[in-house]
């Protein structure tokens, strides 16, 4: 195992000279933050929920770095607990839909025949309809809710994945050492598990990493169009929607939640590249 | 007999920010009007790298040429600008490589390939129709009937593309011909063809060629004379009846020929070279050969070997140190 | 010496696009136990299939195989998986039969532990194997992207022996290599063979390769076993004509073909893809009759176990 570290440190290595990555890598270290201490920033109920009209549409000062919206509330509080709000709802969806789309891709490929028919003609169908048009349509039908948005986003990125991982796949299973397992009797399950999986890990994680992104997106796109969470919480795209109205005379309140979509967004696509380059075989000694 | 390419202690490096290959180390040797000479190496000895750097192809910005001169009639080729370069690529040299399939642009039809060569050196001042002709004339010069000059490459299996790939490179009428394992990707039976193809050609054109092969016999039909590269160094360099005749060889070239197995039979084991190629951006001191020689000496460890010379046949090894008839070279 | 592996008018046929692909047609050989088979033909010939489809990684399309008397291609799946590691297989290409994501000890345990070995004792036998098949012990950790060809081959026969097999199909397991490389690996699978009695099936397109290893030899032209002889025979008096092409077409290295044009055997292999009846090798036969293309051509036994499939004889 002493080598696997020294794989990974390779990695890190040829990442690191990657500067937009690591930018893109600063980047998200510093959200991670925001949501990981959201609550010595602000408390979730006190600070970030709790209607303050007195102390409302304050410019920045001290006390509030970012200054208060509408409702008096504190908008670096609210950010914080928006970052940690966008990013578990990315990472749940994203972990659960590539888990998903693993297991599926995996076995279409593997098996093919009939199960790869069907299966690829559903996910094409699905495919037809826009990702986040299908997300409203499930949020239509199931109600607002964090969970139902949560399953929404699953079932609307999961045909996209599960065609990426089974593509990614069929080349794998060319090689001839899936054919050599094959030949001294290994399962199936372990096939597709430590000959197959295992070696798609790479692109799997690049794909992933750029799927957060896109979901933090569609997460702030559905809220603003006020279907994702509730209209209170603290969502950037719920908070995009609130301080629309005030575009002219207070910019800043539509800035700040913007910025914070469009930057983690984008951090986590450079990131993305670049691991993509890191891991890239082509480039490898 | 004139010389067409004579190449001057050429040493060529590959540099990354890792590390240094090195991947041509000092080599020398000249090719007359109408011969082949024959590179002889397994992967890694420097033969690619060589016909890359003669034709001034080497990666940019990777591949270095250090030192050296190669000199195609009598021109400087590594003193020419980039412009003059191309000028003469297609029209004085060409190569030949490997892989068939990917040295030809599926999109286009083969005759305008051809004929895309043709206007780039051949005559621009030509019309149409003398082009078109000509082009024709190439695919029946490789034995392809004109007729499928209209046709794109998936259509041709890999012998008939191996053969367009050479009707491009002779298009132009090169002096020099520079194939790089030119029918190690096809079959035997059509490989027997690709080969008595090109030696009628190069009669028929008085060309001169340069063929990379690791296949001995290949070397044994074709060449006229041979070196045997190791480690980016030429270690025997001999007419071809010299390298398959007995006598005074490069350990190396013993080993290689105790490698293939013999076609008329009797052999029942192999007699390999022990050990693997050096790696290239660490090569061991002395001989480079020394750490997989049977006949290892106390100084082939620290002293690079003397070439000496056995009238036109080349030795560098430290067996045969004072032994030569013509004196050291 | 008994025979060990037996086809039956094995064919596999694959369908495809333009048609249906005849990559195995009905070929029937004999492989003695402790022998090795030698398979020799251009690419496309379907050799490789034959080799794969004689261990079942492909179901045959008709035809049987028998290994101790036994067809296994009617076994049932429980059966057969206790019958893989009787019957192993070592690739040509050493960087795309060894899985980049586990090292050399994790490749060559992976086939022992599934076999039922504890960890312990799998470990232990292959740290004797790599010693077997002259790996360094210090390369156990080591993962395939960083070695070179000839020891990821000396890997791939480390995993294929793990399980104790009796019979190996190696397809063309040395032409990817370098010839020094080549000839080591030769040698390794040549003693190997001595030491554990092992049965090769050896595919390649290399004669001068086949002539070193093999017993007998098949001679492959499109799916079919146009000859059958011991290696010597074939070799000193080939029958069939395109035998006979392919032993002119190899370039030998000494001196005896210096500047003579070897006979050129004229037009390129034609397509497996829905094939002329009859012999495929007619249409690029100097000797080609009407009768070549009527029907079938069955090998004709020419005694001294020398069969061809010619209706020159």
């Amino acid at each position: 195992m002493k080598k696997d570290r020294g794989q990974f440190r390779e990695i890190w290595r040829r990442l690191r000279k990657n500067r937009a990555a690591m930018i893109g890598l600063s980047i998200i270290i510093v959200v991670v933050l925001l949501a990981v201490f959201a609550d010595v920033i602000g408390d979730y109920h006190e600070v970030a929920l709790k209607v303050n009209t007195s102390n409302k549409l304050q410019p920045p000062s001290l006390s509030h770095p970012f200054g208060t919206d509408i409702f008096g509330r504190d908008v670096l509080a609210r950010i914080a607990h928006g970052a940690r709000l966008s990013l578990s709802i990315a990472l749940i969806t994203t972990l659960a839909s590539f888990t998903i789309a693993c297991f599926f891709g995996a076995a279409v490929a593997y098996w093919g025949g009939w199960f790869d028919i069907i299966v690829m003609r559903i996910c094409d169908l699905f495919m037809c309809i826009p990702g986040i048009l299908l997300a409203l349509a499930i949020i239509a039908a199931l109600g607002t809710s964090k969970v139902n948005l949560i399953i929404a986003l699953i079932i609307a990125s999961l045909p996209g994945n599960i065609r990426f991982i089974r593509s990614l796949n069929l080349t794998i299973i060319e090689q001839d050492y899936i054919e050599a397992a094959k030949a001294y009797g290994a399962s199936d399950f372990r096939v597709i598990v430590r000959h197959i999986l295992l070696n798609a890990l790479g692109p799997i994680i690049v794909q992933a990493t750029m799927n957060i992104a896109s979901i933090i997106i569609s997460t702030a796109s559905l809220s603003f169009l006020g279907m994702g969470v509730k209209a209170s919480e603290p969502e950037w795209g719920s908070m995009l929607a609130e301080s629309a109205e005030f575009l002219r005379t207070k910019p800043f309140l539509t800035l700040i939640p913007g910025a914070a979509i469009v930057f983690s967004a984008l951090a986590m696509n450079l990131l993305g590249d670049g691991l993509r380059d890191a891991l890239d075989p082509r480039l490898r000694t | 007999m004139n010389t067409i390419l004579e190449v001057k202690d050429l040493s060529v490096e590959y540099r990354t920010d890792l590390e240094t290959v090195h991947a041509v180390n000092g080599i020398s040797f000249s090719l007359h009007r109408g011969q082949t000479l024959g590179l002889v190496g397994e992967t890694g000895a420097g033969k690619t790298t060589t016909a890359l750097s003669i034709l001034r192809l080497l990666p940019k910005p990777t591949g270095v040429v250090t030192a050296g001169e190669i000199l195609l009639e009598g021109v400087n080729l590594l003193d020419l600008s980039d412009a003059q370069m191309k000028a003469l690529l297609g029209e004085k040299m060409s190569m030949i490589f490997q892989d068939p399939m990917s040295a030809l642009n599926p999109i286009m039809k083969v005759g305008e390939q051809i004929a895309e060569t043709l206007i780039l050196h051949g005559a621009p001042h030509q019309t149409k129709k003398q082009v078109e002709q000509r082009v024709e004339e190439t695919l029946e010069l490789v034995g392809i009937p004109a007729f499928r000059k209209n046709e794109y490459p998936h259509q041709f299996s890999g012998g008939m593309k191996q053969r367009v790939v050479i009707a491009i490179a002779l298009a132009c009428q090169p002096h020099l011909l520079i194939a790089d394992e030119p029918t190690t990707a096809l079959d035997v039976t059509i490989q027997a063809q690709v080969l008595a193809m090109m030696s009628e050609l190069r009669n028929k054109l008085d060309m001169s060629m340069i063929m990379i092969t690791h296949d001995l016999g290949i070397v044994a039909q074709v060449c006229d004379d041979v070196a045997v590269m190791y480690a980016g160094e030429i270690v025997e360099y001999a007419t071809t009846e010299q390298i398959f005749s007995p006598g005074a060889h490069h350990p190396y070239t013993t080993g290689l020929f105790g490698s293939i197995p013999d076609l008329k039979g009797g052999t029942k084991r192999l007699t390999p070279i022990e050990g693997l190629m050096p790696d290239p951006t660490e090569l061991p001191s002395g001989c480079k050969f020394h750490p997989r020689c049977p006949h290892k000496m106390a100084q082939c460890e620290t002293v690079p070997p003397p070439t000496v010379a056995f009238e036109n046949h080349l030795i560098s090894c430290h067996l045969y140190t004072g032994q030569a008839e013509g004196g050291l070279k | 010496m008994s025979v060990l592996v037996e086809t039956k008018n094995l064919k596999k046929y694959f369908s495809v696009e333009a048609g249906v692909l005849h990559a195995v047609d009905d070929v029937s050989i004999q492989i003695r136990e402790g022998e090795t088979f030698g398979i020799v033909g251009e690419s496309g010939c379907g050799k490789s299939t034959l080799g794969k489809t004689i261990i079942r990684l492909q179901e045959a399309t008709s035809g049987e195989v028998l290994y101790k008397g036994e067809n296994i291609h009617a076994l049932k799946r429980r059966k057969m998986k206790e019958l893989r590691r009787d019957l192993q297989i070592i690739f040509q290409d050493p960087y795309s039969s060894l899985n980049p994501r586990m090292n050399v000890l994790q490749i060559i345990t992976e086939p022992m532990v599934i076999a039922g070995l504890s960890g312990r004792e799998a470990v232990e036998k292959a740290k004797h194997l790599m010693e077997v098949v002259g790996l360094a012990a210090r390369l156990e950790g080591v993962f395939p992207h960083e070695l070179d060809g000839g020891r990821r081959q000396r890997i791939g026969i480390a995993r294929a022996l793990s399980v104790d097999p009796t019979f190996i199909v190696c397809d063309e397991p040395v032409s990817a290599l370098d010839v020094s490389i080549q000839a080591q690996i030769l040698n390794l699978m040549m003693d190997l063979q001595e030491q554990r009695n092992l049965t090769y099936l050896f595919i390649t397109h290399n004669l001068a390769v086949v002539r070193l290893i093999s017993d007998q030899i098949g001679v492959m032209y499109l799916g079919q076993c146009v000859e059958i002889a011991p290696t010597d025979e074939l070799f000193e008096r080939p029958l069939h004509p395109y035998t006979k092409a392919l032993l002119a077409s190899v370039p030998v290295a000494d001196l005896s073909m210096r500047h003579r044009q070897p006979e050129v055997i004229r037009g390129e292999i034609s397509s497996p893809v829905n094939p002329i009846p009859g012999c495929r090798f007619a249409p690029r036969c100097p000797y080609v009759t009407p009768l070549c293309t009527e029907g079938d051509i069955p090998l004709k036994d020419m005694g001294g176990g020398h069969s061809v499939a010619c209706t020159l004889y």
